[in-house]
Order: structure tokens, then C-alpha cells, then sequence
């Protein structure tokens, strides 16, 4: 009795969802995973709002030529997604990461295909940044991911109204340059930074890119990269030096636009608009490129960017030095015997996509050198690919890049307990130290 | 947000229902004789509506304000400079698929709430009415699944899609939200067919009515706040679901307005003005879903809670 009643249910209810499913459910085979050999392929990445809108129609202009079709996911929460679907099975056939702490753990878990054989390395070797290639690498130095945009986090902006009478007058050489440069504003009796590291959640972030702005100023990036490999620990007394002259550049009285007690609660995306109130409120807002799209400085601002905003880059420790520090999204391959898969990467690759997206998206920025300057929309944009090609040394985003405990966790909580006082910077640093998690 | 305004209504109902009735029966509009409780009980909800009310308030004059003023001042200084545009709505209206991912949701919402009741008004009757061996085994197996979260189903459930081919479809998304909301909707039907009365179904039983005749004939008629209030629960639990959306259907041509909202976030938090708008606009159904069904609700609210 009691069996027959339930059988009889389950018949009952799987008649009328697969019914019922057969009207709605249109198409999307959830497509993807390593056994797709047909010409449908599933894209997945972490960017969204006008990024992704660019992207889809520049993809899809080749994809038609191309004989592929591309099924777009694009998902605001892409690491815990993509960490989701590869324990489900459930496999995109290219996926763009925007760190390579994440490619590296798939690439760990054997879902990733080795990219070397799908596009042109030589290529990619002449025509790449360096250290860009290194940063799709694994650990065994095989080749998971290939940029396929990047940023640039060391960028100071300043608005041109108003500069000269601070004393802004040409961008400091060295990085005593812009020290003295941040005394000499501070005594005009503006303050001379603009600093916010708000976000929510993420609060604290923005306060890691200074971090490691100044590490890899100071130290270069072999010293920088042992650091964010933990080869060097933490606390190492170098990361201090880097604090305390974080406190006498940005954290000491006079220096930050509503003291060093109002960063913690000043939202980042709108830290830098009083740049451009009369008389300003503050000179200089070191942030990454993509402060240039719609939606952080005030419309009037982002309309006449070129005569509003300057910027110039973060000095090396000597006049002939400039270190960038940067970042992109890493297109990874789990499809690896798929042809249309291999194709698409190869695409995003290439200069033709770069250039392309260049022309039609503000925010990005290429990783290939080879991207005719021409097709950036505006000085300001041109000015970053400059900054970017010519540093003397590049390296990725730090905190992208270690362990998810540290890098969005004990470096961001830590930095904002330091930066608002409540605990000393010794502090911060061996607490960070101590969280780092034992491999 | 949403479950902040609808929230609402509940305390005002409540309210004025308790409040109203005692006032009325002793005469009129005047504060009751002797007693300043009603007065301080009123207060009480008054500042606990605001409570809730403000925030809803602040979202929807902020999805009117222009993106630079909203950045640089509070939503409450719209009183004293006023100045209002439409841009965010056709922002969101022109960079999202709005319309296909309403579709979507409605198409998701319907069948994953009206499937579970009718599944679960089906079990409830055996569980109260049909007497068969591990009836109550089986009884509290259920109500012990409540404690079971949602998260630790949903990578095996993705596996299984795969396995099945099903996963990014909207049976994917179905079947989830069945089953994710059958133990609840199964303990309080039940608790609630518990306060029939037996007789009832006894006379109907003399006079030869099968299982299937006092289920659709006296059974869901009677059973009707019982059914309404969970369908209103499950109604908003899958409207406002992103996460197993996200997980199960995924970006694309199948998703549903809360992916279509988040996505028009831009990576760095760009573009937050257009969540105002948007997150009004996917708030308009369950506010209508739920003042129509909120006499159910209230009464509904006490459903299986006193057995008798």
C-alpha cells in the first residue's frame, strides 16, 4: 500500500514537471565540462555591468564569423561559482578569472588544460608584458591562463584645476619627490590625499594596493613576489618600514582629506571626488585605472576627462625606475581538446581582440604591448597603456594572489584596524602573519 | 528589503485588529478609560513599522535621485533641494533584459511554489488521516530534514543535474525549491489538517467517500490558510532566491530577475544607483502577491501552531 501510494506520486509528479518543463525551459543544455566536443561553448567570468556588455558584442561579432557559438556567464560571484560547478562537474569550457590565486587551485585540482598548444606563445613571449606570462603559470611553470586584460594600480590622479597653485606643478621623479611634493601641498594647508578605503565587506582593500604599491617601490618585485609567496614572512621588518612610511606619507595630520579617523568610513568609489570641488578638498588619489569608467567621479568629470584629470604614475625609488603594479583577468581553459574553445582563447589572446576592445571599452586596458595606441579612447586611457609598457618592472596584484584567508580576509580587516588606529602596525603585521594558513 | 516591507503589513494587521476590536467595544476613537497601554503599544509599533518602513522609503526616493547626488548626499535632502529623474529606470530597463528575466522569474516562481503545495497537501493528508506502520517514523524524519541547510545539497545536486543533463534549465530550479521547501510545507499542513475535525471526515467516510474525495472535497477547502500562507512563504523565498538561481540556472537567457539585478553591478561597485531602481521593480510582485493573500496570511500565521 504504502510503497504503490508513493510510487504512484512520484509518477504523478515527475509527469507534471517534465510536462510542464518541456513548455518553459527553453534551450541551455548547461553546456560546458571537459567532454563538449561541439561548437557550443560556455564562457564564464566575474565581470559585469558595461564590461561584460562590450565584451559579449565584440565576442560575438567573431564568434559569428567563427563558427562558434559562445553561451555567456557572466556572474558577479565567480570564485565561489566556479568552486560550486568544478565540485559539481559542472564545467564552463573557458573561464576567466580575475585572480590567479583561484587558477591556481583549479589548475592544482587537474580541471585545467595546459594553454601552451592553443595560442601562439612566441607570440605571446614578444608581445606580452613581462610578468604577465609568469602570472598564468603554475607552479610546475605550465601555462594555465592567459591575460587577456589588465589594470594598473599605480596611478595617482589629480585634477588639473587648481594643481599649479598647490605646487603640483610637474609629477614628482622619485619617490622623495613625492614626498616632498605631499609637504609642499600640505602646507598650502589643503591636504594633499585623497584616501577611502570603504567598501562594505571588502573594506580595506584599497589600503593592500597601497601596501603593495610601496613594496614593490621599495624592494622590487623579486623581494615583493617572495613576500606574497611567503617566502618572506608577513612581518618581515622591510613590510614595516613600508607602514611607517605609509604613516608619514598618508596617515600623519594634514596629510589625508578628514584625517586619518575618516578613512575606515570613506567609501573608495567617491574618496577622490573632492578633487573637484572649488577650492579642492584634496590633490591626489593614487587608485587603479578603472576609476576612469562612469559611476566614481561625478558625471560632469568622467564627460571632460582629458581637461579634468591628470595623472602620472607612482615614482620608482631613482628617476630611471618605475614599477607598476597591475592585475587582469586570466582566461583559463578546461576544455582542452574542444577546437572552438581553443579558438575563442586564442582570439581573446590576439591583438585584433585587444585592439578591438580597447576602441569600445573606457575601463580596459591591454596586456599586449603591441595594441596601437590610437585605438584607446582618450588621452587619459592612452596614458595608462603608456605607464603600463613602459614600467620598468610589473607585478600582479598581491593580494590576488595569496591564500582567500589572507589576501580577502586578515590583509583587509588588519589594514583597517591599523589605518584607524586601534591596534600599532606591528601589530597588524604579526596578526596577518600569524593567519597565514599552514600549506 | 522586500522582507522589510512585506513585513509590515503583518504588525499593522495585527495591529489594528487587537487594537481596533478592543476600542470599538468600549466606545469610539477615544483613548481607552484608564489604560495607557494601547497608547504605548501603539507607539511601540508605530516606531517598529518605521523601523522598517524608512529604509524601503530611502530606496525608492534614492531610485529617483541622479547618481552624483546620491554619492554626495543623504536620500532626506530631496525635501528641502528636490530633484528627480527617471534615469536610473531606463538605465536599468535598457542595459538589463528586465523583461525576459521577469518572464523568467515568473516562470521559475509559479511551478516551484504551486508543485510543493500540492505535494505536500497530498502527504499531509496521509499523515494525519491514513493510519500505516512508521507513520510517525517517517513523520518526524521530515520535520528533522528542516534543521538540514540548503548548502550542503547543492553541490550533489549539481552533480546530479550534470549527470541528468538538466542542470541550467528551469526543472533544475524546480526541483531544488521542491525540495528545499517540502519538509516545512509538509510539517505545517499537516499540523494544521491535525485541528480538522475528525468527525467530519468520519461522516464522510460512512457515507462512502473514497480517500481522494474527502482529500478534494473537504480537506483543501478547509485547508485553504494553511495552503495560502505557505504558498506566500514559498512565493518569496523563490522570488528572492539568488543563490541557488545562481548555482542552478546560472547567467544567461534563463535567469531570473535577482541574477539580471546583480549583474548590473559593475566589478568595482560602479552602477549601485541602478540597483535602487531595479530592486524596486523586482519588489512590485511580491507586494502584490502578498497584499492579495495577506487575509490568508494573518489567519494563516496560526496555522498548526495551538493542535486541538
Amino acid at each position: 500500500m504504502r510503497n504503490r501510494s508513493t510510487i504512484g506520486a512520484a509518477i504523478a509528479v515527475g509527469a507534471v514537471t517534465l510536462l510542464t518543463s518541456g513548455c518553459l525551459s527553453s534551450g541551455g543544455d548547461g553546456g560546458g565540462g571537459s567532454n563538449n566536443t561541439s561548437n557550443e561553448i560556455e564562457l564564464m567570468y566575474g565581470f559585469t555591468g558595461n564590461q561584460d556588455q562590450v565584451f559579449q558584442s565584440v565576442m560575438k561579432e567573431w564568434a559569428g564569423q567563427n563558427d562558434v557559438t559562445i553561451q555567456f556567464s557572466p556572474t558577479p560571484d565567480f570564485n565561489s561559482l566556479i568552486n560550486t560547478r568544478v565540485q559539481g562537474n559542472q564545467l564552463p569550457d573557458i573561464a576567466i578569472f580575475p585572480q590567479p590565486g583561484i587558477l591556481r587551485t583549479m589548475a592544482e585540482r587537474g580541471v585545467l588544460s595546459d594553454v601552451s598548444e592553443a595560442v601562439d606563445m612566441d607570440d605571446l613571449e614578444a608581445n606580452m608584458l613581462p610578468g604577465a606570462i609568469e602570472a598564468g603559470q603554475g607552479e610546475d611553470g605550465t601555462q594555465y591562463g592567459i591575460l587577456m586584460s589588465s589594470n594598473i594600480k599605480s596611478v595617482v590622479y589629480y585634477p588639473k584645476a587648481g594643481a599649479e597653485q598647490a605646487g603640483l606643478t610637474t609629477p614628482p621623479a622619485t619617490f622623495d619627490d613625492l614626498l616632498s611634493l605631499s609637504k609642499t601641498v600640505a602646507a598650502t594647508g589643503t591636504t594633499p590625499w585623497c584616501f577611502g578605503i570603504e567598501n562594505g565587506p571588502g573594506t580595506g582593500w584599497p589600503a593592500t594596493d597601497w601596501v603593495e604599491n610601496l613594496m614593490l617601490i621599495n624592494y622590487g618585485s623579486d623581494v615583493y613576489n617572495q613576500w606574497v609567496q611567503h617566502e618572506i614572512p608577513f612581518n618581515d621588518p622591510r613590510v614595516l618600514e613600508v607602514l611607517n612610511q605609509m604613516e608619514e606619507l598618508l596617515l600623519a595630520p594634514g596629510e589625508t582629506n578628514g584625517g586619518r579617523e575618516a578613512i575606515a568610513s570613506n567609501n573608495f568609489q567617491t574618496a577622490g571626488n573632492p578633487m573637484f570641488d572649488t577650492p579642492p578638498g584634496c590633490y591626489m588619489y593614487r587608485q587603479g585605472n578603472f576609476l576612469t569608467q562612469q559611476g566614481f567621479f561625478p558625471d560632469a568629470v568622467v564627460d571632460t576627462l582629458d581637461d579634468t584629470v591628470g595623472v602620472f604614475p607612482m615614482p620608482g625609488t631613482s628617476a630611471d625606475s618605475s614599477p607598476v603594479l597591475g592585475g587582469g583577468d586570466l582566461a583559463g581553459l578546461f576544455s582542452g581538446d574542444n577546437e572552438s574553445a581553443q579558438k575563442t582563447l586564442a582570439y581573446m589572446a590576439s591583438v585584433d581582440f585587444q585592439n578591438k576592445m580597447a576602441k569600445e571599452l573606457t575601463s580596459y586596458l591591454a596586456p599586449r604591448s603591441d595594441v596601437d595606441p590610437a585605438n584607446y579612447p582618450s588621452d587619459t586611457s592612452r596614458n595608462f597603456a603608456t605607464i603600463q609598457n613602459e614600467a620598468t618592472d610589473w607585478a600582479f596584484d598581491g593580494s590576488d594572489q595569496m591564500p582567500g584567508a589572507v589576501g580577502s580576509g586578515s590583509f583587509w580587516k588588519e589594514m583597517t584596524a591599523w589605518i584607524a588606529g586601534e591596534i600599532d602596525a606591528q601589530t597588524a603585521l604579526d596578526n596577518i602573519e600569524a593567519s597565514w594558513p599552514a600549506s | 528589503m522586500s522582507s522589510g516591507t512585506v513585513a509590515t503589513p503583518i504588525q499593522l494587521q495585527s495591529d489594528t485588529a487587537s487594537v481596533g476590536s478592543n476600542t470599538k467595544a468600549r466606545g469610539g476613537k477615544k483613548p481607552d478609560v484608564g489604560g495607557k497601554s494601547p497608547l504605548w503599544v501603539r507607539i511601540v509599533v508605530g516606531l517598529l513599522c518605521a523601523l522598517w518602513i524608512i529604509p524601503t522609503l530611502g530606496l525608492a526616493v534614492t531610485s529617483f535621485r541622479p547618481a552624483d547626488q546620491a554619492n554626495s548626499s543623504g536620500w532626506w535632502t530631496i525635501f528641502t533641494s528636490p530633484s528627480v529623474t527617471l534615469q536610473n529606470y531606463s538605465d536599468v530597463f535598457s542595459r538589463a533584459n528586465m523583461g525576459e528575466a521577469f518572464v523568467n522569474s515568473v516562470a521559475i516562481t509559479v511551478p516551484a511554489t504551486i508543485i510543493p503545495i500540492l505535494i505536500a497537501a497530498f502527504a499531509a493528508y496521509v499523515f494525519t488521516f491514513m493510519q500505516f506502520k512508521g507513520r510517525d517514523f517517517l513523520m518526524v524524519m521530515i520535520v528533522a530534514l528542516l534543521v538540514v541547510p540548503t548548502q550542503v545539497a547543492l553541490v550533489p545536486l549539481l552533480k546530479l543535474y550534470g549527470d541528468l543533463g538538466i542542470s541550467g534549465t528551469f526543472l533544475a530550479i524546480w526541483l531544488a525549491h521542491i525540495g528545499f521547501g517540502m519538509p516545512l510545507a509538509i510539517y505545517l499542513i499537516r499540523n494544521y489538517m491535525a485541528t480538522l475535525p475528525k468527525e467530519i471526515i468520519e461522516s464522510a467516510k460512512i457515507d462512502g467517500a473514497s480517500h481522494f474525495q474527502t482529500f478534494w472535497r473537504l480537506i483543501i477547502p478547509m485547508s485553504t490558510p494553511a495552503l495560502a500562507s505557505f504558498a506566500i512563504f514559498q512565493f518569496l523565498w523563490v522570488w528572492n532566491d539568488l543563490l541557488a538561481a545562481l548555482i542552478f540556472v546560472g547567467p544567461g537567457s534563463n535567469q531570473p530577475l535577482t541574477i539580471a539585478l546583480v549583474s548590473l553591478l559593475g566589478n568595482q561597485g560602479q552602477g549601485w544607483q541602478l540597483l535602487t531602481a531595479g530592486g524596486l521593480f523586482t519588489m512590485l510582485v511580491p507586494i502584490l502577491v502578498f497584499l492579495s493573500l495577506q487575509r490568508y496570511f494573518v489567519r494563516g500565521l496560526t496555522a498548526g501552531s495551538v493542535k486541538g
